[in-house]
């Protein structure tokens, strides 16, 4: 969904935005660093970690693999394979620009961190190449939090992967839990999994969607999971559309046959396939309407089976023990020039904080399913496919009906913000001033409610918060009053003292 | 947030213009300040892109980089700025008066006094943002290791003369804005939330234009919808009516605006460039001219639309400040800034090299604590200086106010005793007090006055007794107006009126070898120059 469109049309946009020199700045920057096959940058890492991991040179250079594939699922299914061959492969690796899943709040979200080194001994470093300057070392102590938050989602994503790689939590799990029982066939035994599928909705489209739309689909793939050999096996998870809004116009199940083929594909790998194919679900309509193309299915997967068995077995043997280290390397320009720069950046605590902030997410489905029926953020968008046609005030209905909590700091990250910002200061909530306000106010949520207590027109007295605000009022209008008995020249204080007086 | 502070917020809010939150100005405000607005090129460090400076409201200086990725255009600008500044940082540096400081004595280590010049007077820079602030520490960085043609006859890119000297200062203001209380460098935002409150968010107050919303709305309209003009309204063209204060500008005006222009500019240099081959005329030569000259005017006219509604929202804020009592010790503060100010003046007048990229350990330390001492001075200063303030010092429990109900003269237990009367104060406040804990006030002739709490009194109701330990003089009998009276009034806190810093620190040579050992004795090298001139 576009949240900045959705912005325009509710008459809030937001001031985000990026200057032209800025993207340029940062393209050619992060181009030079990664230049040169990514030795330079194998080479930043090598010389920050001070192990004894081989250094790269001429003689050892790293691998690049290409990660193109069509669509993101094709991407991440890319990426997930050339992690586990440069993991095997006992070299230095750069991915450039790969993408990786992870799920918020029930669904697949896609991430595409700058790039990942795979060290000789199989961990995976995380890169972040940003343009902010590192001026003697130190760089700006608020962007390099920013980017070691936003590395820590990709350590999460890639944690997920490596887990399934290796063992992980994909294994052992049977048919999608939200599948309806009845309608699937049994589910594979031992490897041959199907991790869950989502449902193919978020938000926006809940309400015209039932819970499950895709069971045929998570059949099938099943079902081609069914006719795999059972060894060394690994399904990678069938993502969920990710795009929101645009969703609500699709059909339950718009994609069954596609499935199919997707499923055909996994049958038709040679008995000795190794990997259930994917169950793939549309990114979004337009992917919907044009069938992938097999590559970004069964391809990249299909690959496995030509190595042999027995290195098939070392390299799940040697993919258990990929580890992603919770060091990641943030590249920035040195002092005033153009030359790389790079420190290690510990993210251990970022992981945590997200990972508690992930698993404490309302699931989309349950913010959906509380919806009222038939709630859309759709446009509506006009021929020119820019301007919305929908009424501005429908549009604020479908909003409101979502559940959100303005804080000052959302100003900083949503295109939203302005309008909630809006719509908190027309509730009078006393968030509007501070996220740490409410600390001291205990019950009291509304300004006027706040200014009534101080006042002592409303309130218990014996609630501490109450007698606190009283005691502060009347603090305050004495050294006020003292202001404009001495006939100070600060203006508004005339009036302020009787306005201000405890009680009236 | 504090309770006090939160609830002048909400009534700014219900008012629709901001509330005050001190009763005198807290921060030294020149007389003739030098405005200064930054604007840097977005993704660039250190880049400038132009900037407005001066000390005349109606003669602001507009100095331009038409092409921010050049180096020697901005090296012209640098030089510019040099010119602009210097004089005016420089023209206080000859007023001096006398001063009398103990210093300790090389050869016998003892302290003996010695008479010092000090400044009469400092410069004072302000700046629209806390951003601005950083900038400042920027461009000081960038420009203090540069070398000069006349310092490194070798350097391929040799800065122009006084940029390095340039840079210094700006390190100095810029090193000195980060301790708490002092004025060399202002930001405008933070001075004016510091007095007043508006009805948004701290994170909101640092947008000058929507703060200046608040404190001063337009006839007709409230505070939150002069804001929010300031924030958001935009032109037909999608540019904001509000330029944001910078340095950063805003993402819009660089895509739609300058980038065409500097596109333009470009063009015109690379013509005007191969111009004189083809045309040896004079005359032909200045045609080709014409269209660079008319590209540079048309990226001053820009930047000019970017800048002068943020100059004229800092003078705007200077009124605004100016309309406030000056507190009774922001001279004392000021007069820290003036020995700061000497101090570098005299460093640099003796040849020293450029403040190091990183400080050495004793060094850090120092500033540390200096830092701290310097913040815990400010919060006791701007109590005593301002009843609001104090206001939210009592809320706090950390000071009470009241009136005298008793005094009973006691004498200590010493040989010659000594008066340690009995003070019964009634207040409203409720201090977080245990026996024995010191309390501090003002005595009428300036000096503080040291007390230890004794206990509240029995029947409750607000009464309780501090017994008087200081600043009643040497005699038996306490020094005339030492001691209160019952009827008046007194305001007790509980924390120290000139908190002291920590113990010494050993000189810099003397860094004992667990912190690194004495520094080394190379200065820092200049930073290595690149040929292509991308920065």
């Amino acid at each position: 969904m576009d949240k900045g469109a959705l912005a325009r049309a509710l008459g809030a946009p937001a001031t985000h935005g990026q200057s032209q020199f800025a993207i340029a700045r940062g393209n050619v920057f992060e181009a030079r660093v990664k230049a040169d096959g990514g030795e330079a940058l194998v080479r930043l890492l090598h010389d920050r970690l001070r192990d004894d991991s081989p250094a790269p040179g001429p003689a050892f250079p790293p691998l690049t693999p290409d990660l193109s594939a069509a669509g993101p699922e094709g991407r991440t299914a890319r990426t997930a394979l050339a992690l586990r061959e440069a993991t095997a492969a006992g070299r230095w690796t750069v991915l450039d620009h790969p993408l990786l899943a992870l799920e918020v709040a029930g669904t697949p979200a896609y991430l595409e961190p700058d790039a990942i080194v795979v060290h000789p001994d199989g961990d995976w470093t995380i890169v972040e190449i940003k343009s902010f300057p590192m001026i003697d070392g130190a760089a700006d102590p608020g962007k390099v939090g920013a980017a070691a938050r936003q590395a820590a989602v990709y350590a999460l994503a890639l944690e997920g992967v490596a887990a399934r790689m290796g063992g992980g939590p994909g294994d052992g799990e049977t048919a999608s839990p939200g599948t309806p029982g009845g309608d699937t066939h049994p589910s594979p035994p031992a490897d041959g999994t199907v991790p869950p599928t989502r449902g193919a909705y978020d938000e926006g489209d809940a309400a015209h969607l039932p819970p499950t739309p895709d069971t045929g689909r998570t059949a099938e793939a099943a079902q081609g999971a069914d006719d795999t050999p059972p060894a060394g096996t690994r399904a990678l998870p069938a993502h969920a559309p990710h795009d929101e809004g645009d969703a609500a116009h699709l059909p339950p199940t718009p994609d069954t046959g596609r499935t199919a083929e997707a499923a055909q594909g996994a049958d038709d790998t040679p008995p000795t396939g190794t990997t259930a194919a994917p169950a793939h679900t549309p990114q979004d309509e337009g992917a919907a309407a044009a069938p992938l193309p097999p590559a970004s299915d069964g391809g990249p997967v299909a690959e496995a089976p030509v190595a042999p068995p027995a290195d098939g077995a070392s390299r799940v043997g040697r993919a258990a023990g990929a580890s992603v280290r919770e060091r990641v390397l943030l590249v920035c320009p040195k002092d005033f020039s153009n030359l790389p720069d790079a420190e290690l950046v510990d993210v251990r605590k970022q992981i945590a904080t997200t990972r508690r902030q992930l698993a404490r997410l309302t699931r989309v489905e349950d913010i959906a399913a509380a919806l009222p029926e038939g709630t859309t953020f759709d446009l509506r968008l006009a021929d020119d496919g820019r301007t919305a046609t929908r009424p501005a005030a429908e549009l604020a209905a479908a909003v409101e009906a979502a559940p959100a909590a303005y804080a000052p700091d959302c100003l900083a990250a949503c295109e939203l913000a302005f309008h909630c910002r809006a719509r908190s200061r027309a509730a009078d909530a006393v968030e509007t001033l501070g996220r740490g306000v409410r600390g001291e106010l205990g019950g009291l949520a509304t300004v006027g409610a706040v200014l009534a207590a101080a006042r002592g027109e409303e309130g218990d007295p014996a609630d501490p918060a109450v007698a606190a605000l009283r005691r502060a009022a009347a603090l305050r209008a004495e050294a006020l009053e003292v202001l404009s008995a001495s006939g100070s020249r600060v203006r508004t204080t005339a009036g302020a003292a009787e306005e201000e007086s405890p009680c009236p | 947030m504090s309770l006090i502070t939160a609830l002048a917020r909400m009534e700014a809010v219900r008012e629709g213009r901001a509330r005050p939150l001190a009763t005198v100005r807290h921060r030294h405000l020149a007389e003739r300040p030098m405005v200064f607005v930054p604007l840097t090129t977005a993704g660039e460090a250190g880049a400038p892109l132009g900037a407005m400076v001066g000390t005349e409201r109606d003669a602001p200086l507009l100095l331009v980089v038409p092409q921010p990725r050049d180096r020697d255009l901005r090296f012209a600008f640098l030089a510019e700025l040099a010119d602009a500044v210097l004089p005016y940082v420089e023209g206080f540096a000859d007023d001096v008066e006398r001063e009398q400081r103990k210093e300790t004595d090389p050869e016998t280590g003892k302290k003996v006094p010695v008479e010092v010049e000090l400044c009469a007077d400092a410069p004072q820079l302000l700046v629209p943002s806390a951003a601005g602030v950083e900038y400042v520490r920027l461009l000081g960085r960038s420009m203090r290791f540069r070398r000069t043609a006349e310092q490194d006859p070798d350097s391929p890119y040799p800065a122009p003369p006084r940029v390095p000297l340039l840079g210094r200062w700006l390190t100095h203001f810029g090193e000195r804005a980060r301790l708490p209380g002092s004025s060399l460098l202002l930001p405008m935002t933070q001075v004016l939330a510091r007095h007043w409150a508006t009805g948004q968010s701290g994170v909101e107050d640092q947008h000058l234009g929507a703060l200046l919303g608040w404190l001063a709305p337009p006839p007709g309209t409230t505070g939150a919808e002069a804001a929010l003009r300031a924030e958001l309204a935009r032109d037909a063209e999608g540019l904001l009516l509000c330029p944001p204060a910078g340095p950063a500008t805003d993402p819009v005006f660089d895509n739609r605006r300058l980038a065409p222009a500097t596109a333009r500019y470009d063009r015109a240099r690379a013509e005007a460039a191969a111009a004189p081959e083809a045309a040896q005329a004079a005359q032909a030569a200045q045609a080709a001219q014409a269209p660079l000259h008319r590209a540079e005017r048309e990226i001053r006219a820009l930047l000019e639309s970017q800048l002068r509604p943020t100059w004229d929202a800092v003078w705007q804020g200077v009124d605004l400040l100016r309309a406030l009592p000056e507190g009774e010790r922001v001279a004392e503060r000021w007069k820290r800034d003036r020995w700061s100010y000497t101090s570098h003046r005299d460093r640099v007048a003796a040849g020293e090299p450029p403040q190091p990229r990183r400080d050495d350990a004793v060094t850090a330390a120092r500033k540390l604590a200096a830092r701290e001492t310097a913040h815990a001075r400010l919060e006791a200063q701007e109590a005593l200086d301002d009843p609001l303030v104090m206001a939210g010092r009592r809320l706090a429990g950390e000071a009470f106010a009241g009136e005298v109900t008793e005094v009973v003269m006691e004498y200590s237990e010493a040989k010659v005793p000594r008066p340690r009367p009995l003070v019964t104060v009634l207040t409203d406040d409720g201090p977080l007090l245990t026996e024995g804990v010191k309390v501090h006030r003002v005595l009428p002739d300036g000096r503080a006055q040291t007390a230890e709490f004794v206990g509240h009194a029995p029947d409750g109701g607000g009464a309780l007794t501090v017994r008087l330990t200081g600043g009643m003089g040497r005699g038996k009998v306490p020094d005339e107006g030492s001691v209160p009276e019952k009827g008046d009034r007194v305001c007790w806190t509980l924390f120290e009126h000139a908190p002291r810093g920590g113990p010494e620190l050993p000189d810099p040579e003397r860094t004992p070898w667990t912190h690194g050992g004495p520094p080394g004795e190379a200065a820092d090298a200049p930073d290595p120059l690149t040929a292509e001139d991308l920065l």
